[in-house]
């Protein structure tokens, strides 16, 4: 059974060409949700996920409440940002950061590694 | 102007100003000689008049006047050539300069005669030194003049410079403080306190905690420790902190710089220091900043967009796609232009529906009909709402009620109240076209005016394709595309 993944994006576009590529890797797509309170209502319905891919900003509202949920539950996720990796908060600079515009091929290879880490 | 101090004779006595008078030598002689042969004859004259025993009656004058004249040298001169013809024509034996009877009284002659001699030169020597000290004197008084004319000079310059320093530094919002340590007694100016929104106590002094009330209670700490150092180092510094301003309560930003001057005793007696008030710069500044990162993260965004829009335009051929993704891309550049003109804030909804209207802009007013007032948006609705409209001018043009000679489309937009927040409400209604039907597939168009609009506005959307046109309508909460901090 492929593994099924959760995409917090707000930009739809961005949210659409990570699903994309995720989808021809062969994963199913969790989402994607644009804002933290829907994320937060997703993870917290019971929806289960195996990785997350998580924007820094979520129309200008930090994903940290997000970030903490997921590593609550132990589910690994990376970070998509616009920013560098420097200007994230601490506990979003640790996990993997992937900067925009992310390619395909770097998403699906970073995916792989968290699915491995679990 | 110094007053003339020379050694002017109107203030002298007759007598001094006469012996005080320098003669040359040779005027001293011919003088001397002069009032010798006067004496001389005088002496003649009266010599049947007198009794005898006055041998000097006119000599002793002659050589007092002698020597007060010309000085004790011609004194003893004409006491020499006195004595002699007194000596030989007046004290018996006359005509010869016998012994006989005469030692009296030319020792008596001597003797007055150098006791005058030794008065006067007493005397002149008393009157030169006199002269000296009141020439002394005098030189002093004029030098006191001149220093107190120069000091009341510099008193001047420097209060005209203190004026002009005032004035500049208050055109320029820079107060001006001193802090004498020992005594904690600080003095503002008046710009400090306008500044601080204090008012002005009436000898500008107040204390070092009267300052740090109106420091912000998060910078008191910094502001002590940086002021602290200061005075312990007697060095300088450069700080920035904020206050809450006396009169109104509201926060500013200032800088100050101050430096520390040491008393005799090596440690810190003075700290002089300035505030400016840098409030407006901050703000500008951290407007850059806000700018900076949102045209950063629209930059990334339109890149992921244009890839998006790439990938999802149809075309039968490579000249329909370039038609097609041209459109597109020149649609997301007028929203774009847009949002830069208005430095990423508050875009009124009419200017965008302008800008996507575009080359169909002629229509407006008859066949395409706008109802609706001027809200400011956000940036991300700009760009969503004005994708959104790109797309349904182009439909419309190419299939719907604008590709025929007579048909209409009426955009009506509204504010409608709610009891859970204030909605916003758009309606696109296509009248008097080709009969319309649901297309077969889901182009990028429909994915614009339906999953992207609803997602990135968290809107409920509806498209529909009735038989008299097609229509669209588009709600959301008001607060999502509502641009609060308009410029």
């Amino acid at each position: 059974m492929s593994a099924r993944l959760l995409v917090v994006e707000d930009e739809y576009f961005i949210a659409q060409e990570i699903a994309d590529a995720l989808v021809a890797a062969g994963y199913v797509i969790v989402g994607p949700c644009a804002t933290v309170p829907a994320a937060l209502a997703l993870l917290g319905d019971g929806t289960s996920c195996d990785a997350a891919v998580l924007d820094a900003s979520l129309r200008h509202v930090s994903s940290l409440p997000v970030a903490d949920a997921l590593a609550e539950r132990g589910i690994p996720f990376a970070v998509v940002t616009g920013f560098t990796a420097g200007q994230l908060p601490p506990r979003l600079a640790e996990a993997p950061v992937l900067t925009k515009p992310v390619r395909g091929d770097d998403l699906v290879a970073m995916v792989r590694q968290l699915l491995a880490s679990r | 102007m110094v007053k003339n101090h020379d050694d002017s004779p109107r203030f002298m006595p007759w007598s001094e100003r006469l012996s005080a008078a320098s003669y040359g030598p040779l005027a001293g002689l011919a003088g001397t000689l002069a009032i010798f042969g006067f004496a001389w004859a005088a002496r003649v004259l009266v010599n049947d008049a007198l009794p005898t025993g006055f041998p000097y009656v006119t000599f002793f004058p002659a050589v007092i006047v002698t020597a007060f004249l010309f000085g004790v040298r011609f004194g003893g001169l004409s006491a020499l050539l006195c004595g002699l013809v007194a000596w030989y024509y007046f004290i018996p034996p006359l005509h010869s300069f016998g012994l006989q009877g005469a030692e009296v009284a030319l020792g008596l002659y001597v003797f007055v005669v150098a006791t005058d001699l030794a008065l006067i030169h007493g005397l002149q020597g008393a009157n030169r030194q006199l002269r000296e000290e009141r020439q002394l004197s005098l030189d002093l008084a004029a030098a006191k003049d001149a220093a107190v004319v120069e000091l009341r000079q510099a008193v001047d310059a420097l209060r005209e410079s203190d004026v002009k320093t005032q004035l500049a530094t208050q055109t320029a919002g820079i107060g001006i403080w001193q802090w004498h340590v020992p005594s904690d007694a600080i003095h503002w100016d008046s710009t400090m306190f306008a500044l601080y929104g204090i008012a002005p106590t009436p000898d500008g002094s107040l204390h070092y905690d009267d300052y740090i009330a109106s420091v912000h209670p998060d910078d008191v700490a910094a502001q002590n420790r940086m002021l602290a150092f200061t005075v312990d180092q007697c060095s300088e510094s450069t700080r920035e902190f904020r206050i809450r301003r006396g009169d109104n309560g509201r926060v500013r930003h200032l800088r100050a710089v101050e430096v520390a001057r040491a008393g005799a005793d090596g440690k810190t007696e003075w700290v002089v220091g300035t505030n400016l008030d840098i409030t407006d710069q901050k703000d500008r500044e951290s407007h850059i900043q806000l700018l900076l990162g949102e045209v950063n993260h629209r930059a990334k965004n339109l890149l992921a967009v244009v890839m998006s829009v790439a990938r999802r335009t149809s075309g039968a051929d490579h000249e329909t796609f370039m038609t097609n993704f041209a459109a597109r891309i020149h649609s997301l550049s007028a929203g774009q232009d847009l949002l830069v003109k208005n430095a990423w804030r508050g875009v009124g909804l009419e200017a965008l529906v302008a800008a996507q209207i575009g080359h169909l802009k002629d229509l407006i007013g008859t066949r395409i009909l706008l109802d609706g007032d001027n809200i400011p948006l956000t940036a991300s609705a700009v760009q969503a709402l004005g994708m959104a409209l790109h797309e349904l001018v182009t439909n419309a043009s190419k299939y719907g009620a604008l590709s025929t000679d007579s048909g209409q489309v009426t955009l009506a937009w509204r504010r409608v109240a709610d009891p859970g927040g204030e909605r916003f409400v758009m309606t696109w209604d296509e009248t008097g076209g080709p009969q319309v039907s649901a297309p077969q597939h889901h182009g990028f168009g429909s994915i614009v005016t339906g999953d992207m609009v609803r997602q990135t506005l968290d809107a409920s959307v509806e498209s529909a394709f009735a038989a008299s046109g097609f229509t669209w309508q588009f709600e959301c909460a008001l607060d999502v595309l509502l641009e609060k901090d308009a410029a």
